[in-house]
């Protein structure tokens, strides 16, 4: 039994232009105008925090932080909803992230939130199913490696990044494709 | 993987009785999802568990254009009166005086993060709360928490909520004694205990190791302890000064005093004695006349301490009143950590105005507790880990949560102080200015509190980053000021003890609503919250920050030597002080600063209703203003007459002229109903029940009938007050009832302006 509880980061092509702060109007804008097939509720500001969560924008299903965790620019979700556990539950949750990557790079008014896509750091947010450790890693592997080859094809790489204890399980996806769009058939396809 | 569930993984972490307590919470979460338990049961319930409703609960929001509905996936289903069971909520954490084992720390750090957004907040009562979390997710929560020996029981709800207690307890250069574990024995004492189970309203207890200083903030709690010790025969005997019946909310009380000095022995029974009395005779139907300090102003503190008495005597008798006397008195000496570091670290930057500030040396010879400031009161879970890691490697105390919403990391070697500041550089929680003006707290204001009427953390935000930025210059008087801010009139914030102090309120200009603050000024910080302040007015929420440079500026201008900012506006008077603000209270028109019209950290046009803002009502809207405004005038006028307190007649004087600012106001409301009557409360009062009370136009959802409550106990009791506190409330009364008449003309308006875009719509 896999976990259905994911967070996914995608990386800001250029982080020194990345401002958390003005993501601010077009979350709202997008709460406004349904931009995302979710339940979309508020928006709240942590740019206060350093290395934290920057803006989130909250939905039922999901959090979609413009964030700077461990001192890192870029996108972040992490997946709410229960059920669909291990790869379908990934699957949804890179989904609505390349739905959020598309969405932002429309917005001309960010110019630096773009984001890298041939690299997604997956965290398993669940320390009961997916522990941090060799056994948490053999239940967690598979769903990465199936979602690594559907999303990349033959160029998938999966690897375990290596975290203090006490941090979740933490891994890496990527491969040869760096567009959302085109990843992004792969997974509604 | 062989685990199914934290219940099965946890069972023999917990202990029996807790493990119990959150299954059965999770079954009736099971017979809530089939109804079959109703909805405001459910809802108490849940409170107990420290599960507590957010903003949008109700399923609706205004999205700056219309209210939307939020289409939970769980349409109809309840967690409480117009609760969506699928809407995100608060978990709140009880912390028993703010002290956080490692582990602990840690344990809330990894809920935060998978069923939270990562960020703990620190509250004003030193506990810890989580945002955002689903309902389904609490039990499993709980658990994890329970295994480290952290409960969210009765964390909200009508029940003795967290007890509080100096951070400081043990380490401190002033305290009588070291009132940690009597903060701890009270605490688990009560906790569940069958005497606490009938309040009409919550129960805040709290301790303090000396009388002069802020950090346990006895005289705002509805049961407050201050250490003292005596000698008896030639031994040095402890004991406690107690009081009852403080408390903030919108009409502030300061505690009384029960008992000079009550032998430490009597505590527990003592405190046993107190709930029983206030859960028999307590109001229990309106909530709003619900907390003890009601009871005790009502039947006079000498009745009451004799109620208590006789309470006291019949009590049977509890092993548990005297087992944790044999261990009270041990000292932690002996469990102190060796240096871990050879001191020969180089600081960071920044390192002498942090230890300024941040370093408090202990009376231990040798030790200082460090305060790490949290901006607006938060941390992320990777920096409470980090923390953790501190507590583990430097000390092995616990770590202390402060009403200041700050943390402090106590039993700390001078020689381990750079070491201890680098690792807080690298984690950014460096931050200088802890306990200081630069060091603003707030409540969550609309961010996330469903009463929140403006945005206290925004407009915090904003004044802390404006302060820092020249905190440098700030002379040494101003950085021991307080800024304290809270979203609505209940004082979540703690506005009423702050040197500066600021509540969210609203105003209608024209069509619109803008978001205000009123200031308060006058409190007290030291001396546990010696005395409370007084609202000077309403300000437009993007002018505060003005305000503070306009009153620090005035302040430093017009001081005499030494005097202090208390002091300073207690010999300017309100009159004078309000006329410097003066020029600070006009709203300039939306087309030229649509700025005014967006609260703070928010880019939607301003509303706290869900109706939407629409075109002007016409010349109505004027006369009722003009009175709304000609009532605040009276009420200040009354807050004025309280500045001399050597006059005792003026208090009547001031009790009367709230009374005449109350009625002032009903009959601006009228106005709306194209009643226009002269101001006489005999003409007044029976139109204003008949239009506005009777069918309830005029009540708020959350806080029902208190305001009118005000106007009508006035009216019917004669305004003769028995001394300047009474009149001190009389006043706050006035003030909030011409708030709620703003709020029920705001109301009014909007569903005029929705009627006739509906009419023209149907033409």
């Amino acid at each position: 039994m896999g976990t259905d509880r994911w967070v996914v980061k995608f990386a800001a092509r250029e982080p020194e232009r990345f401002d958390p702060e003005a993501h601010i109007p077009v979350f709202h804008r997008w709460i406004q105008q349904k931009t995302l097939p979710l339940v979309l509720i508020d928006v709240a500001d942590y740019a206060h925090v350093k290395d934290g969560p920057g803006v989130l924008l909250v939905s039922h299903e999901y959090n979609i932080f413009a964030d700077r965790f461990d001192g890192k620019a870029g996108l972040t979700v992490q997946r709410k909803l229960r059920g669909g556990a291990g790869a379908v539950s990934l699957a949804d949750t890179l989904r609505v992230g390349l739905l959020a990557v598309q969405a932002l790079t429309a917005e001309s008014s960010l110019p630096g939130s773009r984001f890298h896509v041939d690299r997604v750091e997956v965290v398993a947010n669940d320390r009961l199913r997916a522990p941090n450790d060799a056994e948490g890693w053999a239940a967690t592997q598979p769903a990465l490696q199936d979602v690594a080859r559907k999303l990349y094809d033959g160029s998938a790489r999966v690897e375990r990044e290596a975290t203090n204890s006490g941090q979740r399980l933490t891994a890496h996806i990527g491969g040869n494709v760096d567009d959302a769009g085109a990843l992004l058939k792969k997974i509604q396809g | 993987m062989s685990e199914t569930s934290w219940r099965e993984k946890l069972a023999d972490r917990i202990p029996a009785q807790w493990r119990d307590e959150i299954d059965a919470f999770e079954n009736q979460m099971e017979l809530r999802k089939q109804r079959k338990i109703e909805e405001r049961v459910f809802a108490e319930v849940r409170l107990r568990r420290g599960a507590y409703g957010q903003r949008y609960d109700n399923g609706r929001r205004h999205d700056g254009l219309a209210t939307q509905d939020l289409a939970f996936p769980q349409k109809g289903l309840t967690k409480g009166p117009d609760t969506e069971w699928d809407a995100p909520g608060m978990q709140r954490i009880k912390i028993p005086f703010g002290r956080m084992s490692a582990e602990q720390l840690e344990a809330i750090a990894e809920c935060a993060e998978e069923y939270s957004d990562a960020i703990l907040h620190v509250t004003t009562r030193q506990d810890v709360q989580l945002h955002y979390v689903h309902i389904e997710d609490s039990a499993d929560l709980q658990r994890r928490l329970a295994a480290v020996g952290v409960t969210t029981r009765e964390a909200c709800g009508n029940s003795v909520r967290n007890v509080t207690g100096c951070p400081l307890a043990g380490i401190c250069r002033d305290e009588a004694f070291d009132i940690s574990p009597y903060a701890k024995a009270e605490t688990f004492f009560l906790l569940g205990h069958r005497d606490v189970q009938d309040f009409g309203r919550k129960f805040k207890i709290a301790y303090s190791g000396c009388e002069q200083y802020s950090c346990g903030l006895v005289t705002i709690h509805d049961l407050g302890f201050v250490a003292r010790t005596r000698v008896v025969d030639g031994r040095e005997e402890r004991g406690f000064r107690v009081v009852v019946g403080g408390g903030l909310g919108p009409v502030p009380h300061i505690a009384k005093d029960l008992y000079e000095f009550l032998p430490e022995a009597e505590m527990l029974p003592l405190s046993q004695a107190v709930s029983r009395v206030y859960a028999r005779l307590g109001e229990k139907k309106n909530r709003n006349k619900a907390r003890i300090k009601f009871l005790v102003a009502k039947l006079g503190i000498d009745e009451f301490r004799r109620l208590v008495e006789e309470e006291r005597k019949v009590l049977e008798a509890d092993p548990r009143w005297s087992e944790w006397l044999a261990t009270a008195h041990e000292s932690t000496i002996e469990h102190l950590p060796e240096p871990a570091s050879d001191g020969s670290a180089k600081p960071a930057p920044g390192f002498e105005d942090w230890r300024r500030t941040n370093a408090y040396p202990q009376r231990q010879a040798g030790f200082v507790a460090v305060s790490i400031t949290l901006p607006l009161g938060d941390l992320t879970s990777e920096q409470g880990r980090a923390v953790a890691g501190l507590i583990r490697r430097f000390t092995r105390d616990a770590l202390r949560t402060t009403v200041e919403q700050n943390l402090i990391l106590r039993w700390v070697h001078e020689q381990d102080l750079v070491a201890v500041y680098n690792e807080l550089a690298r984690i950014g929680l460096n931050i200088p200015g802890a306990a200081s003006i630069v060091d603003v707290t707030t409540c969550p204001g609309t961010d996330t509190c469903k009463l929140g009427v403006a945005s206290s953390r925004g407009l915090a935000a904003e004044v802390r980053t404006r302060l820092y930025a020249r905190q440098l210059e700030l002379d040494a008087d101003l950085r021991d000021l307080r800024i304290k801010i809270s979203g609505c009139p209940n004082s979540c914030g703690q506005h009423h003890v702050a040197d500066i102090g600021f509540y969210g309120s609203s105003r209608n200009v024209g069509p619109y609503r803008v978001p205000h603050f009123q200031v308060i000024l006058g409190g007290e910080w030291q001396n546990n919250g010696g005395s409370y302040g007084l609202a000077l007015g309403a300000v437009p929420s993007k002018r505060i920050p003005e305000t503070v440079d306009l009153l620090l500026k005035s302040y430093m201008e017009g001081r005499t030597n030494g005097e202090k900012f208390r002091d300073w506006v207690g010999r300017t008077g309100k009159k004078a002080v309000k006329d410097l603000l003066n020029p600070l209270t006009p709203v300039p028109s939306h087309d030229a600063r649509p700025d005014f019209y967006v609260d703070w950290h928010d880019v939607r046009e301003y509303t706290i209703g869900d109706i939407g803002v629409g075109e002007c009502a016409g010349e109505v809207v004027s006369l009722t203003e003009f009175s709304l405004v000609e009532a605040e005038s009276l009420a200040f006028d009354a807050s004025v007459l309280l500045d001399d307190e050597q006059v005792v007649h003026r208090a009547d004087q001031a009790s009367e002229l709230a009374f005449q600012a109350m009625v002032r106001a009903a009959q601006g409301l009228l106005k709306l109903e194209d009643v226009d009557v002269k101001v006489d409360a005999k003409v007044v009062l029976p139109l204003f029940r008949e239009r506005f009370l009777d069918n309830e136009r005029f009540f708020d959802r959350f806080v029902g009938r208190q305001e009118s409550g005000y106007l009508l106990a006035a009216a019917e009791n004669g305004t003769k007050v028995r001394d300047l506190d009474e009149a001190h409330r009389r006043v706050e009364e006035a003030q909030l009832f011409i708030e709620a008449c703003h709020a029920c003309y705001a109301r009014m308006m909007e569903s005029k302006t929705a009627g006739g875009a509906l009419g023209r719509l149907g033409a």
